[in-house]
């Protein structure tokens, strides 16, 4: 299986990579694919490659939906605040604000195909718990954007992928939290989710879905034998693999002992060259690896605001009340987020940390109800 | 050097250049959260690998003059402050550059992927563009920044000198070469620019590569790009080392001011 960014050989490693040339053969098929599949995808994948010199950025829109029900309760889970089960402890009802309803949604489609964006993940919780998913993909275009479906694969079954594709569905992102099955299922608290999982990337392939593993790696993983186990499992199987790390924020916030150093990141990098291995900060489309803050991945919460990393609670405004252009360019034009950085500033800086979960602390004492909106957070920092 | 215009300091106690009040930089003052790799080598050290990768002529006499740069720099009162920054030797022999991006690209890099990748036989070198073909003809001196009177002086003689990768640390590009104006008085000083930054690199291959630390991304200001939006730049990559040639451009409008992005000054002389 190809390696996830392209290096010549060490002899050819000075001459210089055009921007094309850089894309791995990966790259180039799966870009050429949509110009059979879907024209006006690999349309806007175009204009993006040819902008970029601009400062174009086409981020993915990761979809929170169903307010982030989910069947299983895992140990690193940031998205527990979110849910309904979580609020209902702290409160006793759920959340009251306004969510986002298939209307809204639609229009943010629109709006993301103006812009040029591409992308949707839809996650929950779970998102297969929810009852209107097939309205929900209809409704977004599984032919104007690619739809990746993001799942703990325990309902994920071979009707279920039959249905996805058949929908016009792109990708299933499907998470496994350690290759030995009683790791992963203690992990979530769910007997048999190792096995459901497997089995999920099986039929998802069968029915001509593209898949993606995910893993979130917590401090030295990288190192074990594990996880060389489960990087062998995906080279045999042919299945990228999509790494998030273990972040000081949400439930992981006092398991300093989770949180990855500079060391497993550098090790992450150093096996992109040889395995389909990444993170979303792994050089892609002509783009250098940095944090993507804004330009590469943005959250859209059930009630519209849109956080600018998967790993926040911080808003950068509400896709309900104002224009996403309005929302994005405010998000670039801030001083944490817009300009070019390498490290990622929610795992590694703690000056941003520090910001970051001291200001949740505090609006956590007003309200219950993440995430934090921009006035009362991203507003506080300065603009470039 | 001896020429300086006699004005108020320019650089802070840690060798940064002071801004003016009309530059653009990230903040006031910067957090050094970007640093440079740890265990760099000696003058004598960095030289010796130049010369193995650049073969260049009477290296004693080029540390001798390397001694009396920095002896010149710490006597000026004006300019002294830049040696509290980190600074890195070159030696350069005497060359004829009439193409800056074809002299980088079909010369330079071969010589820093060799250097690099030999120093870290795991790590990877590599260079991108942004653009669609390749750097002939696109590059030349930036206005006012002294490139070009080093790349005179460099087709008279062999030339000494050091590179300061973070005097401009979280300098807009533009600012980075506007404030040059204020300076370019200077003699032997220039913003810099691809020749010495990858020939400093070459000496010092672990210049930008730290177990613990982002590295500043070395912005090679001294030169400027035929598209304007494009920038040229070492980088590194976790362990590994790039080099890009990358769009400044943060939007349409607006160009980029980051923390991790550093301009740097040259200080040379002919020996
Ligand atoms: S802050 Fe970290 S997790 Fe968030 S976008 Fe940047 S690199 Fe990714």
């Amino acid at each position: 299986m190809e390696a996830s960014v392209k290096v010549l050989s060490k002899e050819d490693s000075h001459k210089i990579l055009s921007k094309d040339a850089s894309l791995t053969n990966e790259e180039d098929r799966k870009r050429k694919d949509q110009s059979q599949k879907r024209p006006r995808v690999h349309q806007k994948i175009q204009n993006y490659f040819e902008n970029m010199i601009d400062g174009a950025i086409s981020p993915i829109l990761r979809l929170k939906i169903n307010r982030s029900a989910c069947n299983m309760k895992c140990e690193h889970c940031c998205e527990e605040p979110y849910m309904t089960r979580d609020l209902i402890k702290k409160t006793g009802k759920k959340d009251p604000r306004r969510q986002m309803d298939l209307e809204d949604y639609r229009k943010l489609s629109e709006e993301a195909d103006e812009l040029g964006l591409f992308r949707f993940v839809i996650t929950g919780g779970e998102a297969l718990l929810d009852r209107n998913l097939e309205d929900l993909i209809k409704v977004l275009d599984p032919y104007k954007h690619l739809i990746i479906l993001d799942t703990n694969g325990f309902y994920f079954n071979e009707e279920k992928a039959k249905w996805f594709a058949g929908l016009g569905g792109y990708k299933v992102q499907i998470s496994l939290d350690s290759w030995y099955a009683e790791e992963h299922d203690a992990f979530r608290n769910t007997k048999g989710a190792h096995e459901r999982a497997l089995n999920a990337f099986k039929v998802a392939k069968e029915a001509g879905s593209e898949v993606l593993l995910s893993t979130c790696l917590v401090r030295d993983r990288v190192f074990t034998k594990e996880f060389q186990l489960l990087c062998d499992f995906c080279e045999t199987e042919a299945i990228p693999l999509y790494v998030t790390l273990a972040k000081p924020v949400g439930s992981a916030r006092g398991h300093e002992e989770w949180v990855c150093t500079k060391e497993d990141v550098d090790q992450l990098k150093f096996l992109e060259d040889k395995k389909n291995i990444f993170t979303h900060m792994t050089p892609n489309y002509g783009q250098p690896g940095k944090c993507i803050t804004v330009k590469g991945i943005n959250t859209v919460n059930h009630d519209g605001e849109i956080v600018p990393c998967p790993y926040m609670d911080l808003s950068i405004g509400n896709v309900t009340k104002e224009p996403l252009k309005d929302i994005l360019d405010r998000g670039m034009r801030n001083k944490w987020l817009g300009p070019y950085r390498d490290e990622c500033i929610i795992g590694e800086n703690f000056d941003f940390i520090k910001f970051h979960n001291e200001t949740v602390e505090k609006h956590l004492k007003e309200t219950p109800y993440l995430p934090v909106p921009y006035e009362k957070g991203f507003a506080l920092n300065g603009s470039v | 050097m001896d020429n300086l215009v006699e004005k108020s300091q320019i650089f802070d106690n840690n060798g940064w250049r002071l801004p003016n009040g009309i530059y653009e930089t990230f903040s006031d003052q910067p957090k050094w959260f970007f640093k440079l790799g740890e265990d760099l080598p000696e003058d004598k050290l960095a030289i010796d690998r130049i010369d193995k990768y650049k073969n260049i002529n009477r290296k004693n006499d080029a540390l001798e003059g390397l001694s009396r740069l920095n002896n010149k720099i710490n006597n000026n009162i004006f300019i002294k402050n830049i040696n509290n920054g980190i600074k890195v030797p070159f030696v350069i022999k005497k060359i004829d550059v009439d193409d800056i991006g074809k002299f980088l690209e079909e010369i330079l890099l071969e010589k820093v992927s060799k250097s690099f990748t030999d120093f870290f036989p795991e790590s990877h070198f590599k260079a991108v563009i942004q653009d669609k073909t390749d750097l002939i003809n696109k590059l030349s001196p930036s206005v006012n920044s002294g490139y070009k009177e080093f790349l005179n002086k460099l087709s008279k003689s062999d030339i000494c000198g050091y590179y300061f990768p973070q005097v401009l640390q979280e300098y807009s590009v533009d600012s980075q070469i506007l404030q040059m104006k204020e300076i370019n008085k200077v003699p032997n000083l220039c913003l810099s620019g691809p020749l010495e930054v990858a020939t400093s690199l070459i000496g010092t291959p672990n210049l930008l590569i730290s177990k613990t630390h982002y590295s500043p991304v070395l912005c090679l200001s001294g030169v400027t790009h035929i598209d304007e939006r494009l920038i040229c730049c070492f980088k590194s990559y976790g362990r590994h080392l790039e080099f890009w040639c990358l769009s400044q451009m943060l939007s349409k409008n607006k160009k980029q001011v980051s923390e991790q992005w550093s301009g740097g000054l040259s200080v040379f002389t002919e020996y």
